[in-house]
């Protein structure tokens, strides 16, 4: 029993990591992703080719290898020092998850009809007026269940983290089973599905406020 | 001016996009040590080889004897975990300075980085279920399983590919302690593993039921390795190595880790 309840501290502990590498990805790319979706609609061309073909980058090869290259890229290619290590996976996860969310926000925002934009020009309002006052709370409304998808998925891509020794909660409970304890493994299963039950309830109730928001 | 913000814009998004591929970085251990530098030793959880202790110590037969080692030189140790997959990437990038974790010499990483002479003898062993035991005494009986597990890239595999095994009955797995939940579960019939690592895992907790046997592969070495850079300090750690193995160091490091 008593070490039933240090097993749970420890993966508790580990889960910490879990949970920072996973707020702090939020944080930083929820905004980077509206960046992105700009530059990926902006009427000017360069702009839109360069953000395209990052993108492209970003979603065509895998997170591991990226965390990989965010580490040891700059030490192996420039000779520079050390990111933290939770620091160059957050900066990975950052920049992936960054571009995805672009692709959500440009498939919300030009969902819009074009008619709204030109209602507001009629109205007197400028471009940016338009965007906050009209489109973006539908677009909110609109994206809502990709994204609770996709920041779902990146609750369980921060196990990746591993892959430079971040003491993640599966890092955690790997060296146990060295020691001769399978079962730490598999005991991390409740630890994510009660966080992803949290993170479903939570999307289930915004869903629910945003509903009055008919268009 | 909007234009040209999006040109800078762009022009700095290309910048990041761009991949380098020159590598440089001179990395090396100062020596003799005046700065009061800290040597960096990569290592992984291994038992008896570099593991922890209660108070996440880092202990073991390597992690004493690095200690001693670069202590007589004049260094103090850190002790950094790695991956063991990327462990020469670790090396050439500076994360750490050298390998010190039960490492056993093949050519390829002769190719690859400076090695020490042996220091210690491995082994290769066959891991089964304490049931499964007696059906497996030489190599020629590895044949009879149905499948073998191994480390992918590890000292198993080279001496695997000596045996011309069927295709589908080799499981190249991530690391060797997950060849150990192979055989525990019954996926694989065996698995074959580094002798010190099977010594110290079988029969402990959920492996109780799991038993090494000896069935006469080639004894292998395990060595300590550096950059190509640091073949200075290599030499100074392999002259303490020799000693070591005279004064009675090693032999007593091994008593206490029942190597």
């Amino acid at each position: 029993m008593n070490f039933f309840f240090e097993v749970t501290l420890n993966l508790l502990s580990g889960f910490g990591v879990t949970l920072l590498i996973f707020a702090a990805t939020l944080v930083f790319a929820l905004p980077l992703g509206l960046v992105l979706s700009f530059g990926s609609m902006s009427s000017f061309k360069p702009l839109k080719a360069v953000v395209k073909v990052f993108v492209w980058i970003i979603r065509g090869t895998p997170l591991m290898l990226q965390i990989l290259v965010v580490y040891y890229g700059p030490a192996l290619i420039f000779g520079w020092g050390f990111l933290e290590r939770v620091v160059a996976v957050i900066v990975a996860f950052v920049i992936n998850y960054a571009c995805y969310f672009s692709e959500i926000y440009r498939g919300g925002i030009q969902s819009i009809s074009k008619g709204q934009y030109e209602a507001g020009q009629v109205l007197g309002m400028t471009r940016s007026q338009i965007f906050f006052r009209v489109v973006l709370l539908q677009v909110i409304k609109r994206i809502v269940p990709p994204m609770s998808n996709e920041i779902i998925t990146l609750v369980k891509d921060t196990s990746l983290a591993r892959i430079i020794v971040v003491e993640e909660i599966l890092k955690v409970a790997y060296d146990y089973t060295i020691k001769g304890t399978i079962w730490p493994l598999f005991y991390t299963a409740v630890y994510y599905l009660i966080f992803v039950g949290i993170l479903t309830l939570l999307f289930g109730y915004i869903e629910k406020k945003l509903n009055y928001f008919r268009v | 001016m909007k234009k040209i913000l999006a040109v800078i814009c762009s022009l700095a998004l290309l910048a990041a996009t761009v991949t380098m591929l020159t590598a440089c970085g001179d990395k090396t251990i100062p020596y003799p040590n005046e700065d009061g530098y800290v040597v960096k030793v990569g290592v992984t959880l291994y038992e008896p080889m570099d593991y922890k202790d209660a108070d996440g110590k880092w202990i073991g037969f390597d992690a004493e004897l690095a200690e001693k080692a670069f202590g007589e030189l004049g260094y103090d140790v850190e002790f950094v975990e790695i991956v063991w997959e990327t462990k020469v990437m670790s090396l050439d990038s500076g994360e750490i300075d050298c390998i010190w974790n039960g490492m056993t010499v093949t050519a390829e990483l002769q190719e690859a980085i400076e090695l020490t002479d042996p220091y210690l003898v491995n082994q290769q062993v066959v891991v089964a279920r304490k049931a499964d035991a007696e059906k497996y005494v030489t190599t020629a009986d590895i044949a009879k399983a149905s499948s073998v597990a191994f480390e992918g890239g590890s000292a198993a595999q080279s001496v695997l590919e000596g045996l011309s095994l069927e295709e589908g009955k080799q499981v190249s797995c991530d690391k060797q302690i997950d060849t150990f939940l192979e055989v525990k579960t019954g996926s694989s019939d065996i698995a074959v593993v580094d002798k010190t690592l099977a010594q110290s895992v079988c029969g402990q907790g959920d492996y109780a039921d799991l038993t090494f046997i000896d069935v006469g592969f080639a004894q292998e070495e395990f060595a300590v390795g550096f950059r190509k850079s640091d073949a200075e300090v290599c030499g100074k750690i392999n002259e303490l190595l020799a000693k070591y193995a005279t004064d009675g160091t090693i032999d007593a490091l091994k008593t206490k880790y029942d190597i």
